[in-house]
């Protein structure tokens, strides 16, 4: 009987061991599969689409926001009199009847009819009560203050997936913050399938989109743009371009190009006015590179302000070129200030040449010339400086007055920063704080990106410029009650290895109060019809706005 | 044989009254799931009308709105700007 026992025994502790490891494999091994068919049973896995963050100006006023829309469907299987009802849809759609009448015709359980409507007419769907028609609710992209400073937006396109993806300016560059985390969560339905809570829980930690604070100030902004669109109105300009920064943060207050696009309907405007073209232009600066050249000449104590240029009377030959003053005006023994104040090419061709090519560069790389400022926009472009051993004599004495040498709007404001901010160049920036889904916010601090010249050389250049405001070409122009440092600058434009004399850049950039400066301005038009030098588009234009925006800060006259 | 039948009996009495308890527990705190559609759906409603009201807000109070709103008005840009350069007495010796 001994056997009997051994082999029940033996029989059983098999059969526990085979229930043991089968428990084994389906509560851990097949663990989640389980868990997976138990939620399936009574729930239903949705998509939890995260709203894409705000963006707001420095008085929190949101210029890119979110609204509701809707997306009309239908399930064409279950619509009936399919004809009455394209002709109905259609009719309160605004749309044509073709097109909803060829999606209700296909053999498919689900098709788009149209996105993008709104509460109004979802509502005047709804009331036709026709079976087989649906909704589903989607955020999209709603300015409320329309095209403003769309350059700098940008806009929200959609990707391969057909999800919502930022392109260009702000929402091209902060797009994975803005676009936020996709989740997905579970809806839980009773036998009936009736939902018996919104949602059991959010799976895959969706987070909506942070939110970016700029340092645009939406007044000067909306200023800057009127501004703007009327004056290359006026002067029958191509394009122009206007930016306005803090020097002592680097913190853009205001940056524009015209003609824009309405972010909206981005589809219907050329695809070359989608990108800024104060980041992504190169094009040569003419005079305004001026007090790039002096200040290194000054900051290497090769010239002072007082220093006199021997061979200033006439045209220059350099490299069998003869280089002539923008008017054909020569003054001989002329001063480093006086050289400023006419913008002398031929005295500018003397401080280039006092400097040297090794000089030349070493400054050109100290202000950052050819090499991207770091603008936390997306699309900047950096020229390509020559080496050292490509440049010939002429090349040298043309950058000496902004000729030859390509740089980007953006690099030419940093540059005037620096000057304006005691020699210390500032990073610019458009972005000042981040704010998360749960409202905490991280500021984004001032960069210096370094200090090209001294302080000293800074402050003598700041008189130079004083004094080509006060009695230079554009003195017409000028503020009498503030101290006001700048430059014109009318640049030629090279087409087909040829400089065009009827097609020039009119431009202008100078800070205010020279003395303790609030903010720099650069304004630039592309090719103005009505006048072509800058004293005559760019200056009134630059000098009009510096007027409003001082008074907007209450900043009292200087002198 | 009386005390095991008596045990019997109030161990099927216990687990027929526990069975009971939890159903009419169970029925009592279940949640109801047309109520809480019923308060989703309400907190949806008022999410989106917030949602309209704050864009019919900022469309408003939007820059170009105002601007378009005061020139409508009579409202002109001003051309000059008048500032006190020197602090004036308020009274004078005499």
């Amino acid at each position: 009987m001994t056997w009997r026992y051994k082999f029940a025994f033996i029989t059983f502790v098999l059969a526990f061991l085979v229930v043991a490891f089968r428990l084994f494999y389906w509560q851990v091994v097949r663990a989640s599969y389980l868990s997976e068919i138990g939620r399936n049973q009574y729930g239903q896995e949705i998509k939890v689409f995260p709203e894409r963050g705000e963006i707001l100006t420095s008085d929190l006023f949101p210029i890119a926001t979110n609204k509701v829309s809707y997306l009309l469907f239908a399930n064409p299987k279950e619509v009936t009199n399919k004809e009455d009802v394209a002709l109905r849809v259609a009719k309160i759609l605004d749309t044509e009847y073709a097109s909803v009448s060829v999606s209700l015709s296909l053999d498919k359980f689900w098709v788009p009819i149209k996105p993008g409507l709104n509460e109004e007419k979802k509502e005047a769907i709804e009331n036709l009560k026709i079976p087989g028609l649906g909704f589903e609710e989607n955020y999209e992209r709603f300015y409320p203050e329309a095209s403003l400073a769309a350059s700098l937006l940008g806009f929200v396109g959609k990707d391969d997936e057909g999800k919502d993806k930022g392109y260009f300016g702000l929402e091209g560059y902060y797009n994975r913050l803005l676009s936020g985390k996709e989740g997905s969560a579970i809806q839980i339905h009773d036998a009936l399938g009736k939902p018996v809570i919104a949602r059991l829980k959010e799976e895959g930690g969706a987070l909506e989109g942070s939110d970016l604070i700029l340092s645009i100030d939406r007044s000067i902004q909306f200023l800057v743009e009127k501004k703007l669109s009327d004056a290359v109105e006026k002067y029958g300009a191509q394009g122009g371009m206007v930016g306005v920064i803090d020097p002592k943060t680097g913190k853009i207050i205001a940056l524009s190009s015209f003609p824009t696009f309405d972010p909206k309907k981005y589809y219907e405007y050329s695809q070359d006015l989608y990108k800024n073209a104060f980041i992504s232009d190169l094009y040569e600066p003419g005079s305004t590179f001026k007090p790039l050249v002096m200040s290194a000449a000054l900051n290497e104590r090769k010239v002072t302000p007082a220093t006199r240029c021997p061979y200033c009377g006439g045209p220059i030959s350099v490299g069998g070129y003869d280089l002539h003053t923008w008017n054909d005006k020569y003054y001989p023994n002329t001063t480093m200030t006086e050289v400023i104040q006419h913008s002398d090419n031929t005295g500018m061709i003397f401080v280039a040449q006092t400097l040297g090519l090794e000089k030349m560069l070493t400054y050109l790389d100290r202000f950052g010339i050819g090499r991207l400022t770091g603008i936390d926009l997306q699309g900047e472009v950096s020229p390509d400086i020559k080496p050292e051993n490509s440049w010939y004599a002429a090349d040298l004495a043309t950058a000496g007055f902004g000729q030859g040498i390509s740089v980007t709007p953006v690099e030419l404001l940093t540059v005037f920063s620096a000057i304006a901010n005691k020699g210390i160049m500032m990073k610019p920036q458009v972005v000042s704080q981040v704010r998360d889904n749960e409202g905490r916010t991280v500021n984004i601090e001032p960069e210096i990106m370094g200090k090209p010249i001294s302080e000293a050389s800074a402050k003598v250049m700041t008189e130079m410029l004083v004094n080509a405001v006060n009695k230079g070409e554009a003195s017409y122009a000028r503020l009498k009650d503030y101290r006001i440092a700048g430059k014109t600058g009318t640049a030629s434009i090279p087409i087909q290895g040829k400089y065009d004399p009827t097609k020039t850049i009119a431009s202008f950039v100078g800070f205010a109060p020279a003395d303790d400066p609030k903010f720099v301005m650069l304004v630039i038009f592309n090719k103005p019809s009505a006048a072509i030098y800058g004293a005559e588009t760019a200056a009134p234009v630059f000098f009009s706005i510096a007027r409003d925006i001082l008074s907007y800060y209450k900043i009292a006259p200087t002198q | 044989m009386r005390r095991p039948t008596l045990i019997l009996a109030f161990l099927i009495l216990t687990a027929v009254g526990l069975i009971v308890v939890r159903a009419a527990v169970s029925n009592a705190i279940s949640p109801n799931g047309t109520v809480l559609a019923k308060i989703s759906e309400e907190r949806e409603f008022y999410k989106k009308e917030n949602k309209a009201l704050r864009e019919d807000l900022f469309a408003k109070t939007s820059l170009n709105s105002i601007s378009s709103e005061a020139a409508r008005f009579g409202f002109v840009e001003r051309k000059n700007s008048f500032v006190l350069t020197k602090p004036l007495p308020i009274a004078l010796k005499r």
